[in-house]
């Protein structure tokens, strides 16, 4: 990447986690929804230790899907409503690197905390510790993806009227994949045989998303905002 | 080029209306013969009795609401690349059949699933990867319904069925992949049935009566949109007024 | 013909599957047909011819309802609605001063 980019992909980046951290709020609130959430499912389901440690992989996952879901809406629409997004569309850097970047600045800002908090949830549904690296992990892999196809969403759906129920319709069936290899990386190696297949392939997941997401969210903004 | 020549509504109108005219006789026989064989010709199933019928339509179905995504895709590829209105107004087109194709692959799906497997419904791979497929015809649905603009609309649900179709294959095999981690391996042995001979043709007979019927239907919801898109046109003025 | 119906046992699944996908095919058809249809009535109808510098003189109405407007040059325009966006005190002086209204 030339140097132009590069600038570009910084500035963006700073100045969208400058923006996170003076609304920490916002970065709060995605966080204890994933804590809520998690912690619905026991009172759902029944306390009983063998079933929650079966199904904790899932429900974790499940929950890290949702509470991304929920803080994509801020990706675009505060920039869109000030018309910042219209400056970016007409300015010199090139709309796929500023587009990366403040999908990079989204998973830094909502992402990585669930990365962080996911071992306290898993304390609660009572995991065994030693699979503590791999949900983890499986974690760090997969919320970049889910923030890049969700960028994707965020940017068709700028300023419709459907608003967050309309995104998660379109991005939900789009994250069965990374759910499902997410989840399976950590089951597998509660079965024992071991999570790798499912990590590497996670980890392909995100280099195909990073590589080909960025065009399909600046054509989608492009579109949104005419 | 002459690729182009149909790519403009006018000259496509009065042709759709002659090809969806002859797909919609050709596709009633066609059925009716798939139909006539699938019940009298094929034999009877060994494992799974005459259960196994509901395959005459719950394979062509099936494969129909796949086809039609690609189909769709394809088309809002061509759209967003050439920037030509019909191949818009076709995508649009496609997504309803292709969503109750869908439809129909799941119930009937369901269906065949209670005698041979038990239940109403079972996470099979198929079944779940339907489903799924079902969510994103209806995302694509509701995006382009929810917004006004019809130009925005075409654009923004292109991006996201050219999306979907580059998922399409992922979520399948994922899809796939998570069946067996979570069934036990006898379950799959009651799937399909060996293809015998005579179970294939009727099946072949049955994916073209279904392919015609989606023409003839494709085109009339064609027609109904340049109707409603062209109505100050001249030329559609003109045309009506005779 | 029994036997056929009965489809060894499985009547009760089978019946319902093409029942229900011909159900479900031909709705389709019928409101693509549907679609159709109206979209051509709409195109039909919905033209609107403007015309300018075609100052009104009078609202026609019978038995209480317009029926139409007369324009100054004489012509009459026959109409199930009328709709006028001069001031309701112009209105009903002089576009609809053979009723009288302004008087009561």
């Amino acid at each position: 990447m030339g140097s132009v980019e590069m600038r570009a992909l910084r500035c963006v980046l700073w100045r969208d986690l400058l923006l996170a951290l003076r609304r920490r709020g916002d970065v709060a609130t995605a966080l204890l929804f994933f804590v809520i959430v998690a912690s619905l499912f026991p009172l759902g389901v029944g306390a009983q230790p063998n079933l929650l440690r079966e199904i904790a992989p899932g429900v974790i996952w499940v929950a890290a899907l949702l509470s991304s879901l929920l803080s994509l809406r801020r990706l675009f629409e505060s920039d869109h409503a000030d018309g910042t997004l219209e400056q970016i569309l007409l300015g010199a850097a090139p709309l796929g690197v500023v587009v990366l970047a403040k999908a990079v600045a989204h998973w830094l800002a909502a992402g990585l905390p669930l990365v962080a908090i996911a071992p306290v949830i898993a304390l609660q549904y009572d995991l065994p510790a030693v699979l503590y690296p791999v949900l983890a992990l499986s974690l760090a892999l997969g919320t970049p993806v889910l923030s890049l196809i969700g960028a994707i969403g965020a940017a068709l759906t700028l300023g419709l009227r459907g608003g967050g129920v309309l995104l998660a319709l379109l991005v939900l069936p789009l994250y069965v994949p990374v759910l499902i290899l997410g989840a399976g990386a950590v089951e597998m190696s509660a079965a024992g045989s071991g999570g790798e297949a499912q990590l590497l392939l996670l980890a392909a997941a995100l280099v195909f998303a990073a590589a080909f997401a960025p065009w399909a969210i600046a054509a989608a903004l492009r579109i949104s905002s005419e | 080029m002459r690729w182009f020549w149909y790519a403009s509504p006018q000259t496509f109108f009065p042709l759709a209306g002659r090809i969806a005219l002859w797909c919609g006789l050709a596709a009633v026989p066609l059925a009716l013969a798939g139909l006539y064989v699938g019940f009298f010709v094929a034999p009877t199933d060994a494992q799974q009795g005459e259960a196994y019928r509901i395959i005459f339509i719950h394979v062509p179905a099936a494969w129909m609401s796949m086809f039609l995504y690609v189909v769709m895709a394809f088309w809002a590829a061509i759209g967003l690349a050439f920037n030509t209105r019909l191949s818009g107004m076709m995508a649009a087109a496609i997504a309803p059949t292709g969503a109750l194709f869908t439809f129909i692959a799941l119930w009937t799906g369901s269906l065949w699933g209670k005698p041979t497997w038990g239940t109403w419904w079972v996470w099979d791979a198929r079944l779940t990867s339907e489903l799924i497929l079902l969510f994103l015809y209806a995302g694509v649905m509701a995006l382009r319904a929810s917004i006004d603009d019809r130009d925005r609309a075409d654009r923004a649900a292109a991006v996201l069925a050219i999306v979907g179709v580059v998922n399409l294959p992922v979520i399948h095999y994922s899809v796939y992949w998570w069946n067996t981690l979570h069934q036990p391996a006898t379950l799959t042995k009651l799937g399909k049935p060996s293809m015998a001979g005579d179970m294939l043709w009727p099946l072949l007979v049955m994916l073209l009566g279904f392919t015609l019927y989606f023409g003839a239907v494709l085109l009339m919801r064609l027609r109904a949109e340049i109707l409603r898109r062209e109505r100050d046109a001249a030329w559609l003025r003109a045309g009506l007024a005779r | 013909m029994n036997d056929f119906l009965a489809m060894g046992g499985y009547g009760a699944y089978v019946w319902p599957c093409f029942a229900l996908a011909a159900a479900v095919l031909a709705w389709n058809a019928l409101a693509a047909r549907r679609l159709h249809e109206r979209a051509r009535e709409q195109a039909c109808r919905f033209g609107a011819e403007i015309r300018t510098e075609t100052p009104v003189a009078r609202i026609l109405t019978r038995a209480g309802r317009a029926t139409g407007v007369v324009l100054e040059n004489g012509d009459e325009i026959a109409a199930d609605v009328v709709v006028s966006s001069v001031d309701p005190r112009l209105t009903f002086e002089r576009f609809l001063e053979q009723h009288g209204l302004m008087s009561r």
